[in-house]
């Protein structure tokens, strides 16, 4: 069944751009089962604590820039079997499509050299797709007049145009419609120093992304497919984006599926492939405008709304399995022959940390994105875009509604991420629907949805809420305790606040038992518990890049360690979170943007063990004894510059505590340095004088609790300059290494569990670590052993 | 210049109605061997084998038969027939239904000569032949039985068998 | 307007009507096709059913008069979840379609729950109704289905779907159009024939091969058609589709079996025994071929769905037979499965230049 040639496996890790999408939870269940399968695994990484609990998987982590010189290093002197790029973002496909010729008998496991060349070269994409019969959108790239026109003629209008010049800049595209808007393009400068730059135009396209996945027997399967409710012209990720695409019949779903599994087998993908279409709906045309043919933030968002295990499957059939003979551990078989059917919607919404209007266009320009689950688009719209709590848009109605007509139109003409917003305030001023479809490019369907939103608020804003409108106003996704009670009162009750399994009930679909749940409107919840003591987590949304680490990695640990504990753990979060694959089936996780839950009562409170709680401060109506705040609050905070200091974490079970991780930390020559799991460094007199100032710190706290401490170093003695109850982002660093499990020990105290009397210094800080990050100016990193790190230290000390 | 005519997965799927083919003709295949004309003959016999023993779950015998030496339009010295040591096939063809299958009938000398070698080994009950293509341009009595596609062509040109196994894809090209 | 939608065992799903108010009651049919309402509302295999789809946000993709799988629907009612007010073509809504075809519909209704129970409990009657009291659910019980779905659907007057290639006779069991748009591209010179058509009848058209399509209801409902089946199997080449597929193997001395969970989707894996390739096919049958008996028959099993190892096509060991369950014309669904049609066609012309073949070969 599996080819048994690589035995050994070099993965290209992410780089440290910030453009990079969090693949964490995808590198996690990639390496987990290459684990499992019996493969020795190692990583070329930038920044090693990227790669969260990921770490204890690999045999040998390479902290280095990913480049191709260093890769090619690496497979000079350690001899891999294969090469995974899939979970390396763009950079490891271009690090596969310079590595040609130059690796021998290594293997590139997932995507091949032509076809990680082709999403960077356009004429070999368009050669390619050409030979296939595939559509795809010609260009011509020419100073030659002849050459110009012929291919105009062939492709007809409407066309896009620029200039490119010789020093390699280019104007930006301008539309031409017909015949005069050409003449006066052509006529604005001679073509001697510029070569034209001419394509057929797809502004105004709907734009569609299906992801496939094939096997080496040319097996494939349709995943999932995502319809932008933006037009073509505006990036994907700054789109609003529906899965299922609902808009397709049965026609132009087909089409598309087909070219997709043609592209696949074109460029001999094995493994997953996300294809972008443009379509017109008007003319029926559809062009393929890019391929991915690697793990993306598309892949992450389909594993969450289809429930597939893209990431695992991906790297196994990448190695020769079966579409219909996958593994979902070392033991347990899986029929990766579904082509996922989701009986509801998974919506992804941009957004932007700056709160004002943004144009949008071609490039991204947004910071993250929140998921939201619904049965109708009137209710992802409710809980994601128009989610006054997250976008203001009450706020943002009242902006609007100064602005006067004229004003209102140029948003409309020149698209912002308030688009929605903008059209909401245009249907109130009685703007025509099919004209703003026509300029905006937005299909029917979702204006439709909007002056139905604009209905309800406007029946809610006039207080004209009754039983006779209440099922609408429900089925819109109008939810929140107030509606909810007049539901409960009437005595035909037509659906109520409920939470339903993200699986749907199909005939494949019994594979594994994922334990997604989203909180919406129905007549019965799907949600069933086991007996088991539970611990909940909740989480509010984190939108900066760090927090969502810090949250992903302390959530990933935080599960695995109530289920070994022998509790059941349930995660209720404003946003969906994907636990990775080895937990899905123990973590129930329920996504509750409007934080409904408590008011449910689904989950028995004599259950509840604990309350681990995310958020940055609590609700007033809060047990405080039955919730623990894992998020830091600061406590002390004393501005004193010094060259020499220390960073503890501290556990307490609020007699005893343990100091598990000491990051040490140094300024000199302009240049900050930082070592890890410090512990076997510290001298004895040091660690005599910081435990003493610990336990002055820690005389007012008698629960079990987590101390984040700074030490720095002034006049030969220790001073505490900063103290935080609970975790700072340096959990991360902290439980890097596999040998200090601070969050399982946290959750066993939690659970009752003593740290024992009388333990001696060295106990107490206590770790087993033989691997020491060192991190040079917050962005330079080297994972060293004793030795190394030893000769660094007295380096430094001098 | 080569043209693709037929692709990888209509070839396949030729492949296994010719194994349904098989099995309906032959009212069970107990009896079966399947000889494969070397070189891609032999690759043709080995996927019809695997298709029947998915399909009935019987291990039919698979044996490669040489037929240079027997070839009657090579141009090498002349060699008497009763001079030709006739090699071991490995399997017991007596009284079998001897399926041959190669990738291309042609002009049919090839099947000639390995009806000859089979003879020469032993005495089956029946020969059979399969084929992935006829391209017609018969020079000797000789029909196929199991015909994959019918490809008529002119004797200028030339039909390209690829397959996976050795060629690295499937499939028929014309030139 | 409040309607209810009433299951035989007695459960209420409330929901708002749309489309007809009468009331009416069917074969409740959970339906998990992504897309292409317009084929499933209008196939035959509907007659006598209330389908329920569960896709979200229904008719944005539009309505399509160029999809319909016959000239009218006989569907008894549809029951849906959220639906789309407006298209993305600006075709008439789904809630406008289904009241100009004089369906009675129910919407906001929580089909997730209603899958659930029917996954658990098996496919039941049910009705849709204005009221949900004793009454109303006795009335449900005591209802039988009528048996003659067939009949209402199989054309009665033969008629002919011309062209200039092999000619095949399609015995009418509610076929879908697409079966006779897949037969055109083909070239195939067909005449469509009632479900009573005796083998004398099929004979006088002298067919090179004969279709025997899907269709609603059970086998056990046409007797007489087993009749024909077992009178021109060795005759001439014959290829079943879904109730063909069951008629075929009854004829045979098969038996049929429910399956564990019916099969009401567009696109389900289905492998081809011999070569291992997996297929994406619509499927619409609750039925199956019992395993048990596949062994001491004539059949050999060629396709079986990957999901639950059901059987899904058969061929006959030596007679030019062969049957799938599955839709091998999509209409809706991916198109993986039209090469069933090339190889009826293959195995029609493979009997046909037999030239010391012909019939006593079998």
């Amino acid at each position: 069944m599996v080819e048994s040639e690589p035995h050994s496996i070099l993965v290209i890790g992410p780089t440290t751009s910030d453009k990079n999408v969090d693949l964490s939870t995808a590198m996690y269940d990639t390496v987990e089962i290459l684990h499992q399968l019996g493969y020795k695994t190692s990583v070329i990484v930038e920044d090693p604590t990227s790669l969260l609990s990921s770490g204890k998987y690999f045999d040998r982590i390479v902290v280095a820039r990913v480049t191709g010189e260093h890769v090619l290093q690496y497979v000079h002197e350690y001899h891999p079997d294969a090469i995974l790029p899939t979970v390396g973002d763009r950079n490891a496909l271009g690090i596969v499509s310079s590595l040609n010729g130059k690796i021998g008998s290594v293997k590139i496991l997932g995507s091949n050299y032509m076809a990680s060349l082709a999403t960077f070269k356009r004429e070999l994409f368009i050669q390619k797709l050409t030979e296939s019969q595939l559509p795809v959108i010609n260009f011509v790239s020419s100073d030659d007049e002849k050459e110009i026109y012929s291919f105009i003629r062939s492709i007809g209008f409407p066309i896009i145009a620029r200039r490119r010049y010789s020093n390699r800049h280019s104007s930006g595209w301008t539309n031409i419609n017909n015949l005069f808007e050409l003449d006066n393009f052509m006529a604005l400068e001679d073509i001697e120093d510029s070569r034209i730059e001419i394509e057929r135009s797809i502004r105004g396209f709907s734009e569609y992304s299906f992801t496939v996945v094939r096997d080496k027997f040319d097996n494939s399967a349709l995943i999932g497919t995502i319809e932008d409710i933006e037009p073509i012209g505006i990036h994907h990720l700054d789109s609003n984006l529906i899965s299922p695409a609902i808009s397709l019949n049965d026609s132009k779903l087909q089409k598309m599926r087909t070219a997709s599994l043609k592209l696949a087998q074109a460029f001999d993908i094995v493994g997953v492939c996300t294809v972008h279409f443009a379509y017109n709906h008007k003319t029926n045309e559809y062009f393929i405008t890019e391929f991915i043919p690697r793990l993306s933030e598309e892949t992450k968002f389909l594993e969450y709304a289809t429930s597939y295990p893209i990431a695992t499957a991906v790297v196994e059939l990448s190695l020769g399995y079966h579409l219909d003979k996958l593994q979902l551990d070392g033991g347990r078989g899986f029929n990766g022959a579904s082509e996922p059917f989701v009986d509801h919607i998974t919506s992804r919404f941009p957004q932007w940390s700056a709160k004002g209007q943004k144009y949008l266009g071609p490039s991204k320009t947004s910071d993250s994105s929140i998921v939201v689950n619904g049965f109708s688009i009137e209710e992802v719209f409710n809980k994601g875009a128009l989610n006054d709590k997250l976008n203001h848009n009450v706020e943002r109605r009242e902006q609007l509604s100064k602005l006067d007509d004229d004003q209102l139109f140029e948003k409309i003409i020149h698209p912002t991420n308030w688009m929605l917003d903008v059209l909401i305030e245009a249907l109130r001023r009685k703007f025509e629907m099919p004209v703003l479809s026509e300029i905006t490019g937005i299909n029917m369907p979702y204006l439709t949805v909007l002056k139905n939103l604009l209905d309800i608020s406007n029946l809610i804003d006039g207080d004209e809420v009754s039983t006779d409108n209440i099922e609408r106003l429900v089925e819109m996704g109008v939810k929140g305790v107030g509606q909810s009670e007049l539901l409960l009162d009437s005595d035909d009750v037509v659906t109520k606040t409920v939470v339903k399994s993200k699986r749907s009930i199909t005939v494949s679909n019994r594979n594994y038992n994922n334990q997604n749940f989203f909180v919406t409107a129905g007549i019965k919840s799907d949600l069933k518990l086991s007996d088991k003591n539970k611990i909940i987590v909740r989480s509010p949304i984190i939108t900066s890049k760090t927090d969502i680490m810090v949250r992903q990695f302390v959530l990933m640990q935080l599960v695995q360690s109530i289920a070994q504990n022998g509790l059941e753990a349930i995660v209720i979060g404003r946003e969906p979170w994907t636990a990775p694959l080895s937990s899905r089936e123990k973590v129930i996780e329920i996504d509750d943007p409007y934080m409904e839950m408590k008011s449910l009562d689904l989950i028995p409170e004599e259950s509840i063990f604990k309350v681990i709680d995310f958020s940055k401060h609590l609700n007033e109506d809060d047990q405080v004894d039955n919730v623990f705040q894992i998020n830091a609050k600061q406590l002390k905070n004393v501005e004193m510059p010094g060259e020499i200091s220390l960073r503890a974490m501290v556990v307490t079970d609020g007699n005893n505590y343990l100091v598990p991780s000491v990051i040490y930390r140094q300024e000199s020559d302009g240049h900050s340095f930082e070592i890890s799991s410090y512990n076997n460094f510290l001298p004895v007199a040091d660690r005599s004088a910081i435990s003493k100032l610990i336990e002055q710190e820690l005389e007012d706290n008698n629960e079990v609790n987590v101390f984040n401490f700074e030490f720095v170093r002034s006049n030969d003695h220790w001073v505490v300059t900063k103290s935080f109850e609970g975790m700072t982002d340096d959990i991360i660093r902290h439980e890097l290494a596999s040998s200090v499990h601070v969050i399982d020990t946290l959750v066993k105290l939690i659970l009752g569990n003593k740290i024992e009397d009388n333990k001696t210094l060295e106990e107490i800080f206590n770790n087993q670590d033989n691997r020491y990050l060192l991190t040079v100016d917050d962005k330079r990193y080297n994972l060293l052993d004793f030795e190394s790190t030893k000769e660094q230290l007295a380096k430094l000390l001098k | 210049m080569a043209k693709e005519i037929i692709d990888g997965q209509t070839m396949t799927r030729a492949l296994t109605r010719i194994t349904y083919e098989i099995i309906e003709r032959n009212k069970g295949i107990d009896d079966l061997v399947l000889v494969g004309i070397k070189t891609r003959g032999v690759y043709v016999a080995h996927r019809i084998e695997s298709r029947l023993k998915q399909l009935e779950n019987i291990s039919i015998p698979v044996a490669e038969l040489d037929i240079t030496p027997y070839r009657d339009d090579v141009t090498h010295e002349e060699k008497n027939p009763a001079d030709v040591v006739p090699q071991p096939l490995g399997v017991d063809i007596n009284n079998k239904h001897v399926i041959l299958t190669d990738d291309v009938l042609y002009t049919g000398r090839t099947i000639r000569a390995a009806m000859d070698a089979l003879m020469t080994v032993g005495r089956p009950k029946k020969i059979s032949l399969a084929v992935l293509v006829d391209r017609g341009h018969r020079e000797l009595p000789i029909r196929a039985d199991f015909v994959g596609k019918n490809i008529p062509t002119s004797q200028k040109e030339k039909i390209k068998v690829s397959m996976k196994e050795i060629d690295g894809e499937d499939k028929i090209e014309i030139e | 307007m409040k309607r209810y939608l009433i299951l035989e065992d007695g459960t209420v799903f409330p929901g708002v009507g749309f489309g007809s108010s009468i009331i009416t009651t069917g074969q409740l049919v959970i339906s998990n096709n992504r897309t292409g309402i317009e084929q499933s509302v209008t196939d035959p295999d509907a007659e006598g059913q209330i389908l329920a789809f569960a896709i979200p946000s229904i008719g944005s993709s539009g309505i399509n008069r160029d999809f319909y799988e016959s000239i009218n629907s006989q569907c008894k009612g549809v029951v849906i979840g959220s639906s789309s007010p407006s298209t993305i073509d600006g075709s008439i809504s789904f809630g406008d379609w289904i009241a100009s075809l004089g369906i009675p519909g129910i919407k906001n209704v929580d089909v997730r729950e209603l899958s659930k129970h029917i996954a658990e409990h098996g496919e039941m009657k049910a009705s849709i109704m204005d009221t949900h009291d004793e009454h109303a659910i006795d009335q449900i019980k005591a209802l039988v289905l009528p048996p003659d779905l067939v009949k209402r659907v199989s054309t009665r007057q033969s008629y002919p779907n011309p062209n200039m290639g092999i000619k095949i006779v399609v015995v009418d069991l509610g076929l879908k159009y697409s079966i006779l748009r897949q037969l055109s591209y083909r070239d195939c010179n067909s005449v469509i024939v009632n479900y009573n058509a005796t083998p004398e009848e099929i004979e006088n058209l002298h067919p090179d091969g004969i279709i025997f399509s899907n269709g609603p209801g059970s086998p056990s409902d046409i007797p007489q058609t087993i009749k024909t089946i077992k009178a021109l199997q060795k005759k001439y080449p014959i290829l079943g589709i879904g109730l063909g597929n069951l008629l075929i193997a009854l004829a045979n001395d098969c038996k049929i079996i429910k399956l564990a969970q019916p099969h009401h989707e567009s696109s389900l894996a289905v492998k081809e025994v011999a070569s291992g390739k997996i297929d994406f096919v619509n499927h619409n049958h609750s039925y199956t071929i019992d395993q048990k008996y596949i062994g001491s028959s004539d059949f050999i099993v060629t396709n079986i769905c990957v999901a639950d190892g059901s059987i899904e096509g058969i061929r006959h060991e030596y007679l030019p037979i062969m049957c799938v369950l599955f839709e091998p014309e999509a209409a809706p669904g991916p198109n993986d499965g039209y090469y069933v049609f090339d190889e009826f066609l293959d195995l029609i012309d493979s009997i046909k230049f037999q030239d010391d073949g012909g019939v006593d070969q079998w």
